[in-house]
C-alpha cells in the first residue's frame, strides 16, 4: 500500500466535511428549520481548504465574505458553532446574531457587505505588522466584489505600505446571476499588477496543488512583507444561495466533471478505500449529531441581546 | 410750547416705515389727540395722533420712508413760527450724545418689557410715559405698572413669565407624587412647579417632567421667594403626612386640595385644605371633612358625614350616610361602613372589614371577626 | 490661553506619547504641512511611525482603520473635511458600528474619526456641511461635538478610550478661537463631570431663566447672544451637550420644566435632525408642561451657498436665533 501524507487525508476530510455540512444546511433550509439565507461554496471547497491549511492558524488573520462557511470550517472545524449560528441559536459562534454572513471566531472575520472586508484586511495586516506579530492576513473575495472601488483603494494601500496580505480571488465566473462578461472588462487577475502587486493564477480543482501554491504564497507574503494576489478559477455547483440559479444546466454539468472533492476521493480511494469510507462515516456522524444537538438549543434570550441596546 | 414730532416705533422689529398720509394741511391747527398721520409697516398700519395742540408743520412728505425716531413734523404755538430753534436744539442734543437718535429709540424698550406688555395687552403709550431713569422701558417698569392695577388673578400672571395657574409645590417624590402629578396633568388651573424630597438620589432629576429641587426644608424659602402658591403632600403614610402638614402649616405654608376631575363633590359638601382626592371618589351632599385627608380611588363618603383631619383611605372604602369619623384614622382597602356609626380618632380599620358598630378612639379593628361591640 | 486647535494638538501629542497603540491617519497630515487645519502639526516629526499619510481613499483608509482597531490598535483618523465622510459611510455603519454587537463578542475596539465640519468660511456646498444627522440614530456610534466651552483635546483623549467607533466633530470656525472657561467667561459656565460634559451657561445667575436654549458644536454666536439677551433682560439657560447620538440629557428636561420654553439650534440643514429628536424627548419628559411649542432652528433646507452673504443667511445666525427667542417668549 502506498503511503499518503497525513496532510492529504486531512485536506480531503475537510473538503468532505464542508461539502456535507453545506448540503445539510440546504436540507435544513428546505425543511424550514433554517431561517434566513445561506451561500454555499459547494464546488469551491479546494480553495477554502487549500488556502486555510497553508496559514498559521494560531496567529494569521482571515477575512471572508458572504460565502464563508468553507473558510470558517477549514479554519476552526467548529461544525456545531456554525450550524447553531446559521440556525440562530445562542450557542452559535456569534450567538445567532450574526448569522451565516457575519461570523467571527478567534482571528476569523466575515461581513455581508462586499468589498469593505478587503480594506479591513489591509488594516489588520497593518496592525499585525506594527505589532511585529509575524502574522499575515488572508482575504477571500469574489469576482463580483472586484467591482467595488474600495478593493482598489485597498490594493493600493497594501502595496504602498508593504503589508503582508494575501488576496484570494475566488473567480467562479458569476456574481449572483451575472456572468463576469456582463460586469467586468479586461482580465481581473491582471488588475493588481497595476498596483505593483505580484499575482498568481490557478485552476482550483485540485486541493493539493491549491495548497502547495498557497503555502508558497503565504511564505512569500510573510517573509517579504508585501501583498500577493492569487486568482483561483473555480465554479460553484449549487445556486448562489437557494433556488436562484439561472445558469444553463449543461454548463453546470460540465463544470461538475472537475469537482475537486470527487477528484481527490477517487485518488485516495485508489490507495485506501476503507480509510476514505471511515473518514466520511465519521464526518457524517459528527454532522448528524451536531444537527440533533443544535435543534435542542435555544435562541438567545431577548433580555440578553437587548441589554446591549443603547438607551 | 412748540414741539417736534418723531416717527414712532410701531413694530419693534422694524426701523423703517412708510408715512402713508398726513391728515392735516400745513399750518392747520391740530388739537391734542387728533388723527395726524398714518404709517404703514410690513405688518400693519398705524394711526398717529397729535401729542400736543399746535399749528401743523410737516417736515417730511407723505409717501416717504421714515426711520423710527426721525423728526417728521412740528406743532407750533404760533402760526408761521420759525422752527429753526427747535431743530437746532434737536441737532445739538444729537451731537452731544454720540448715540444716534434712532438707536435710542430702538433701545427704549427692552424685549422683555415689550413682550410682557404684549402678553398683558398693555397699550404701548401707557408705558411710554413711565420710562425708567436711563430712558428705558424695562421689565421693572412694566411690572410696576401691572402691580398697580392688578387683581389677584393678574398678580399670579405677573410673576415673570409664569402662567396664570396656581403653582403647586409637591412634597415627596415617591410613588404618590406620580399619582398627584397625574391628576395635576388633567387640571389646567393647577401646575406642579417642583418637587421636594429628602432622598439625595432624586435631586436634579425630573419626575414626569417636574424637577426635584432639594429636600423638604427648602419649602419655606421657596415660598418666601414666591416660587409657588400652595403645597401638596405626596405622602401616603399617616404619621408622616400629619407631621409634615402641621410643621409646614406652622411655617405659614398654605396647602391645596388636589381633586381628581373624575371625583364628585356633592351639594353643600365641604372640606378644609390639603386633602388629596383621587379618581372616582365621592363626597356626598352636606358632608364635611377637615384637612390633609388622603382618599385613594373609589372612596365614597356618603351624605351628611363628618370627618376630622389626617385620615388615610385605601381604595374602595364605602360608607353610608350620617357617619362620624375622628382624626388620624387609617382605613385599609375595601371597607364598608354602616349608617350613622361613629369611628374614633387614631383608630385603624383593616382591609376588608364591614363595620356594623361604633369604634372607640385608639382601636384597631381586624379583618377576621367583623367588629361587634 | 489655549485655543481649540492648541488643545487638540496638545492632547494628540500626549496621546501618542503615553499609548503606543494610538496612531493617526489621514490625508496630508505630515509635517511640515500638518493637515488641512493643522491639527496634526508637529506630530509626524515626533512620531514618524505612527502618523500615516494616506491616499485619497476615505472608504479605504477608514476600512484600514477598522481592521487595525479590530486587531488591538487605536487609530485616530482624520477626514480632511467632514463632508467626505459620505465616502466612508459603509465602513462606519456596516462595519465599525456593528462589529461588537454582530459578532456578540467583547471586542476591545477603539476608533476615532475626527473631522472638521460646518460653514461660515465660504467653502461652498461640499466643504461646509454638518452631516452628522446621517449617522445619528445609528446604534453603537458615539458622536461627539466639543464646543468652544468644552476642552476638545480632553474629549479626544476620552474618545479614544470609548468602546466602539466615535465620530468627532470639530467645527472649523472654532480652531482659531480661544477656549471659553469658567475662569475667562463673562457669563456663568458650568460643565457636568461626565467625560463628554454638558455645558450650562446663563446670562443671569440670580433670576429664573425665561427660556432654555439648546445647541451643540460650532455655535460661535453664543457669547454675543448671551450678551444681547442680557441687554434685553431675557435670561437664558443655555445647554450645550457634547455627545449627540443619545437621548436628551436629563438636565435638558430639568431646565425646560423650569422655563417651559425651549429653542433648539443646530447647524445641519433642514428637518429630521438632532433638534427634532431632542424636541421629541423633551416633549415626552414634560407631558403638557410646555408653555410654548419647542422651536428648532437649523440651516435652510437647501445646499450651502459659497457666497458669503447668502451663506450667512443660510446658516443659523444671531438674528435668526434672536427673533425665534422673541417669538417663543411672546
Ligand atoms: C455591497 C454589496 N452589494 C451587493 C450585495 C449583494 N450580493 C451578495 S453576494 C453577491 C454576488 C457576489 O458575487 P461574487 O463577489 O462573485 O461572489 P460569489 O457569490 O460568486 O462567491 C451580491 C450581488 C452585497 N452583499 N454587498
Ligand atoms: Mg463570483
Amino acid at each position: 500500500m502506498q503511503s499518503v501524507p497525513a496532510l492529504e487525508w486531512h485536506l480531503y476530510q475537510q473538503m468532505y466535511l464542508i461539502r456535507r455540512t453545506e448540503e445539510t444546511l440546504l436540507d435544513l433550509f428546505s425543511q424550514g428549520l433554517l431561517f434566513g439565507t445561506v451561500h454555499t461554496c459547494i464546488g469551491q471547497e479546494a480553495i477554502a481548504v487549500g488556502v486555510v491549511n497553508a496559514i498559521d492558524k494560531s496567529k494569521d488573520v482571515i477575512w471572508s465574505n458572504h460565502r464563508g462557511h468553507g473558510h470558517f470550517l477549514a479554519y476552526c472545524d467548529n461544525i456545531e458553532g456554525l450550524i447553531a449560528e446559521v440556525m440562530g441559536k445562542e450557542t452559535g459562534v456569534c450567538r445567532g446574531i450574526g448569522g451565516s454572513q457575519h461570523l467571527h471566531y478567534n482571528n476569523f472575520y466575515t461581513n455581508g457587505i462586499l468589498g469593505g472586508t478587503v480594506a479591513c484586511a489591509v488594516g489588520s495586516a497593518m496592525a499585525e505588522k506594527k505589532k511585529n506579530s509575524g502574522a499575515i492576513t488572508v482575504v477571500f473575495l469574489g469576482d463580483g466584489a472586484m467591482g467595488e472601488g474600495i478593493v482598489y483603494e485597498s490594493l493600493n494601500m497594501a502595496s504602498l505600505w508593504k503589508l503582508p496580505v494575501l488576496f484570494v480571488l475566488e473567480h467562479n465566473q458569476y456574481a449572483q446571476t451575472t456572468p463576469t462578461s456582463l460586469a467586468h472588462t479586461g482580465d481581473l487577475s491582471n488588475r493588481p499588477k497595476a498596483f505593483g502587486i505580484e499575482t498568481r493564477e490557478i485552476k482550483a480543482d485540485n486541493v493539493i496543488s491549491v495548497n502547495r501554491l498557497a503555502q508558497e504564497c503565504v511564505h512569500k507574503v510573510r517573509t517579504q512583507q508585501k501583498p500577493l494576489f492569487i486568482t483561483m478559477h473555480t465554479y460553484r455547483f449549487a445556486p448562489h444561495s437557494k433556488g436562484d440559479d439561472v445558469r444553463p444546466a449543461a454548463e453546470i454539468e460540465t463544470a461538475k466533471r472537475s469537482d475537486p472533492l470527487t477528484h481527490m476521493r477517487w485518488a485516495l480511494a485508489q490507495i485506501n478505500e476503507r480509510r476514505v469510507a471511515s473518514i466520511e462515516n465519521e464526518v457524517d456522524m459528527r454532522i448528524i449529531e451536531a444537527v440533533e444537538t443544535v435543534k435542542q438549543q435555544l435562541v438567545l434570550a431577548p433580555e440578553m441581546f437587548f441589554a446591549g441596546r443603547q438607551p | 410750547m412748540s414741539v417736534l414730532l418723531y416717527a414712532p416705533m410701531v413694530n419693534v422689529n422694524e426701523e423703517q416705515m412708510n408715512l402713508v398720509e398726513w391728515h392735516k394741511q400745513p399750518k392747520e391747527f391740530v388739537n391734542k389727540g387728533e388723527l395726524l398721520a398714518t404709517f404703514e409697516t410690513t405688518k400693519s398700519t398705524y394711526d398717529f395722533h397729535a401729542t400736543d395742540p399746535g399749528f401743523f408743520v410737516p417736515l417730511v412728505e407723505a409717501g416717504s420712508q421714515v426711520t423710527v425716531g426721525e423728526v417728521i413734523a412740528a406743532l407750533t404755538d404760533q402760526p408761521n413760527e420759525d422752527i429753526q430753534n427747535l431743530l437746532s436744539v434737536e441737532t445739538k442734543t444729537e451731537e452731544a450724545k454720540p448715540q444716534s437718535l434712532q438707536q435710542t429709540a430702538d433701545n427704549r424698550w427692552t424685549r422683555k418689557a415689550e413682550i410682557l406688555a404684549q402678553r398683558h395687552n398693555i397699550p404701548p403709550q401707557e408705558m411710554e410715559r413711565r420710562v425708567s431713569a436711563d430712558n428705558r422701558i424695562t421689565e421693572e417698569v412694566v411690572q410696576a405698572y401691572l402691580q398697580q392695577k392688578s387683581t389677584t388673578a393678574e398678580k399670579q400672571a405677573n410673576q415673570g413669565f409664569s402662567n396664570a395657574t396656581e403653582r403647586i409645590l409637591i412634597l415627596g417624590g415617591g410613588n404618590v407624587a406620580c399619582l398627584v402629578l397625574d391628576i395635576l396633568a388633567r387640571i389646567p388651573q393647577q401646575t406642579a412647579v417642583a418637587i421636594l424630597d429628602d432622598n439625595p438620589a432624586l435631586q436634579n432629576t425630573t419626575i414626569m417632567g417636574v424637577p426635584v429641587l432639594g429636600n423638604l426644608d427648602r419649602a419655606k424659602s421657596l415660598f418666601d421667594q414666591n416660587f409657588f402658591d400652595k403645597a401638596a403632600l405626596a405622602v401616603g403614610i399617616l404619621p408622616t403626612r400629619r407631621e409634615l402638614f402641621e410643621r409646614l402649616t406652622t411655617l405659614g405654608i398654605p396647602f391645596v386640595n388636589i381633586i381628581d376631575p373624575s371625583a364628585i363633590i356633592g351639594v353643600n359638601a365641604g372640606m378644609g385644605t390639603g386633602n388629596m382626592i383621587m379618581a372616582f371618589c365621592r363626597l356626598g351632599p352636606e358632608s364635611q371633612i377637615g384637612d390633609n385627608n388622603f382618599l385613594s380611588a373609589y372612596v365614597n363618603i356618603e351624605h351628611h358625614n363628618k370627618m376630622g383631619s389626617h385620615c388615610t383611605f385605601g381604595p374602595g372604602v364605602a360608607m353610608s350616610g350620617g357617619v362620624t369619623i375622628g382624626s388620624s384614622v387609617r382605613f385599609g382597602t375595601g371597607i364598608y361602613i354602616e349608617p350613622r356609626l361613629t369611628i374614633g380618632s387614631n383608630s385603624v380599620i383593616a382591609s376588608g372589614v364591614t363595620l356594623t358598630a361604633d369604634v372607640p378612639d385608639n382601636t384597631v379593628v381586624r379583618a377576621k371577626a367583623n367588629f361587634h361591640n | 490661553m489655549t485655543t481649540y486647535l492648541g488643545s487638540l494638538q496638545l492632547h494628540l501629542q500626549q496621546l501618542l506619547s503615553v499609548d503606543s497603540t494610538v496612531l493617526v491617519m489621514g490625508e496630508d497630515i505630515l509635517d511640515p504641512y500638518g493637515g488641512a487645519f493643522k491639527v496634526t502639526k508637529g506630530l509626524s516629526t515626533k512620531f514618524p511611525d505612527r502618523v500615516i499619510t494616506t491616499p485619497i481613499s476615505e472608504a479605504g483608509f477608514i476600512g484600514v482603520a477598522n481592521g487595525m482597531a479590530l486587531r488591538g490598535l487605536k487609530p485616530i483618523v482624520e477626514i480632511m473635511f467632514g463632508d467626505f465622510i459620505t465616502l466612508g459611510a459603509d465602513q462606519i455603519i456596516n462595519y465599525a458600528a456593528k462589529f461588537a454587537a454582530m459578532y456578540q463578542s467583547a471586542l476591545e475596539y477603539h476608533l476615532v474619526i475626527r473631522m472638521p465640519v460646518g460653514g461660515g468660511r465660504g467653502y461652498g456646498p461640499t466643504h461646509s456641511q454638518c452631516l452628522e444627522k446621517l449617522f445619528l440614530g445609528i446604534p453603537h456610534i458615539t458622536i461627539l461635538a466639543p464646543s468652544i466651552y468644552h476642552d476638545p483635546g480632553l474629549m479626544l483623549a476620552s474618545a479614544i478610550q470609548q468602546p466602539g467607533p466615535v465620530l468627532f466633530l470639530e467645527h472649523k470656525l472654532l480652531y482659531s478661537q480661544e477656549l471659553i472657561t469658567p475662569a475667562n467667561s463673562p457669563f456663568a459656565v458650568n460643565l457636568s463631570d461626565e467625560s463628554f460634559p454638558l455645558v450650562r451657561l446663563t446670562n443671569n445667575t440670580e433670576k429664573t431663566a425665561d427660556l432654555t436654549l439648546i445647541t451643540y458644536g460650532g455655535a460661535l454666536w453664543l457669547p454675543a447672544l448671551l450678551q444681547k439677551m442680557a441687554e434685553e433682560e431675557i435670561w437664558l439657560d443655555v445647554l450645550v451637550p457634547s455627545s449627540l447620538n443619545q437621548k436628551a440629557h436629563p438636565t435638558l428636561a430639568v431646565s425646560a420644566s423650569h422655563t417651559g420654553r425651549v429653542v433648539i439650534v443646530e447647524e445641519g440643514a433642514g428637518p429630521f435632525g438632532w433638534g427634532a429628536q431632542i424636541a421629541y424627548d423633551l416633549q415626552h419628559a414634560m407631558l403638557n408642561r410646555l408653555t410654548a411649542p419647542i422651536a428648532v432652528i437649523h440651516a435652510e433646507n437647501t445646499i450651502i451657498p459659497a457666497t458669503q452673504a447668502l451663506e450667512q443667511l443660510h446658516l443659523p445666525n444671531l438674528q435668526k436665533i434672536e427673533q425665534k427667542i422673541y417669538e417663543v417668549l411672546s
